[in-house]
């Protein structure tokens, strides 16, 4: 045995003897079998928003590095990233783009999974788990779309909260929390940052544990191929032999890591090609003339136009209560009426409405952004 | 008979050598593509994580000339985030000083070139002391004893009329 050899068995001892964790389980963890329909890509989005999460947690150790959660210095210290800090611009859209793209990715992943039933028994509370996956990023838009402290994103602050504040009960409450205050400022910003930095990622990386844990634990929802004996599905061999299964590694590590790059490619494009801007900074004497929220909370925005308050927010509780329960409800439909085409209608018609609700705030910003409409209107 | 080497040809008519050679080249593309970009991305990270430095200087407007008195001292806080003390000696030079470009004006920035304390100008003794490790300096900013590598930053000072003008480094936007 040469010499380097037995450093390195002995080196490899030294662990061995004080970690006790087996080697062979993570080998056997990395032969998990995947069924073949996992080739397709479209099935292999879950890992998108990962990956996306990868990025977000470099790019956001990097800013907070700069970034000063206070009011008379928190539009200062992003411009200083902006302006001053080398690619300071490019780490700031990297983190822009990457959340917005984790929200996209995360929107196709649970399209995926609903279209495919594969929250079916036993896999309900997995969907249950990923919708609290999505409500946690939807926590860090909001809390981080503050933190940059211009005139839009305070606006949006005071909306929201504002709007938190209307829920029967526990709304002012919740409000004053949210605000440390009566209104945005000091108590808001701290607060905002350490949900930003600390307790959504904590909540994120603990749902995601669990989320991970449920479906290797279930095995992957095996679609349209006879399910293996219980006796077979025992033995990770016997299951890749059988020719309906490839390993998890490599073979579906590389998907993932091609899925990757192109995601890290369409970043640094969209890094590059529409960098993150800032806005007037923070004024809270003046409201802009026409505040938006972020994209992603168009569709409620919209309901908040199109119904009395207390309406648009009841509506909102009930369409998040179906999504939340929709495995059960789902169980339940199929066992009163047995129509399995009664979920993609559901589905379709809420992901309907859901485009239909964004694309007019959308058009309604272009419009008032861009005056185009009334030009042409007026024009004709 | 090794079952490899049995069929030696891929689909393509190609001989396996020829792959091989192929996968070399592939192997040496990758590398020497992946190698420059990781190292030229972890230079990019450092710089990034390292604050932009002071690249510029400020001249600003500080005094009057009868604020400092011929042989007196003044220390000027926060100006551009530096803690500067400025001397003046007496108008007329010494023998050993160049009578041409004789300024009477001396200052300095007071953060100690070793670990970043502030010292103070002791004018008794004409030097500066920095209490964290006993550094000494002279007039000139010169070290006389202690750790420090190099001596105090000097600071230009210029006398226009009866107002005194420091060239102070900022942060350049």
């Amino acid at each position: 045995m040469s010499k380097p050899d037995a450093t390195l068995r002995r080196v490899g001892a030294f662990f061995r003897e004080r970690v006790p964790l087996r080697i062979e389980v993570f080998e056997q963890l990395a032969k998990e079998p995947i069924p073949l329909h996992m080739k397709r890509w479209w099935y292999c989005l879950g890992g998108t928003p990962l990956i996306c999460f990868g990025v977000l947690l470099l790019t956001g150790i990097g800013l907070t590095f700069y970034y000063i959660p206070e009011p008379s210095q928190a539009y200062q210290s992003v411009q200083y990233i902006n302006e001053r800090v080398y690619f300071g611009w490019y780490i700031r859209s990297l983190h822009k783009w990457a959340g917005n793209l984790m929200i996209i990715t995360l929107i196709l992943h649970l399209l995926r999974v609903f279209f495919t039933s594969a929250y079916r028994k036993p896999r309900e509370l997995n969907w249950m788990v990923g919708c609290g996956l999505l409500f946690t990023v939807l926590g860090f838009g909001f809390t981080g779309y503050a933190l940059v402290f211009d005139q839009i994103s305070y606006w949006a602050a005071q909306v929201g909260t504002g709007l938190a504040a209307k829920a029967p009960v526990v709304g002012e409450f919740f409000q004053r929390f949210m605000l440390g205050g009566e209104v945005v400022g000091k108590g808001t910003l701290a607060r905002f940052f350490v949900f930003h930095v600390g307790v959504w990622p904590t909540v994120f990386t603990a749902l995601l544990a669990l989320h991970i844990f449920l479906f290797r634990g279930l095995g992957i929802a095996d679609i349209g191929v006879k399910q293996l004996s219980a006796q077979e599905a025992r033995d990770h061999d016997v299951m890749l032999k059988s020719g309906r299964y490839f390993p998890f590694f490599p073979n579906h590590a590389m998907t993932e890591m091609v899925i990757a790059l192109a995601i890290l490619i369409v970043l640094t494009e969209l890094s590059v090609l529409f960098p993150a801007t800032l806005g007037e900074p923070a004024d809270p004497l003046n409201t802009p003339a026409h505040i938006q929220p972020e994209w992603y909370f168009f569709f409620q925005f919209q309901l908040l136009k199109m119904f009395p308050e207390k309406l648009a927010l009841g509506l909102q509780l009930v369409m998040i209560l179906i999504m939340v329960f929709w495995p059960f409800l789902d169980g339940w439909m199929l066992k009163k009426w047995n129509k399995p085409w009664l979920s993609p209608v559901f589905g379709l018609a809420g992901l309907a409405v859901f485009l239909a609700l964004t694309i007019r705030e959308a058009l309604h910003g272009y419009v008032l952004f861009h005056d185009w409409w009334p030009r042409l209107m007026s024009g004709l | 008979m090794n079952p490899d080497l049995e069929n030696s040809q891929d689909d393509c008519g190609h001989d396996a050598s020829a792959r091989s050679r192929r996968d070399f080249l592939a192997s040496v593309l990758v590398a020497g593509t992946a190698v420059p970009a990781a190292l030229g991305g972890a230079a990019m990270g450092l710089r990034y994580v390292l604050p932009p430095a002071k690249a510029a200087l400020a001249e600003l407007l500080v005094c009057k000339l009868e604020d400092i008195a011929p042989g007196a001292s003044k220390i000027f806080d926060n100006i551009l985030g530096s803690r500067i003390c400025q001397l003046r000696e007496s108008s007329v030079p010494r023998p050993d000083q160049d009578a041409t470009t004789y300024n009477p004006f001396k200052a300095f920035s007071l953060r100690c070139s070793h670990l970043g304390c502030y010292a103070h100008w002791e004018g008794g003794v004409r030097k500066f002391v920095c209490p964290c490790h006993n550094a000494v300096f002279d007039e000139n900013g010169q070290v006389v004893a202690g750790p420090p590598p190099v001596g105090l930053t000097r600071i230009e000072v210029e006398v226009r009329g009866d107002l005194i003008y420091m060239k102070v480094p900022y942060v350049k936007a």
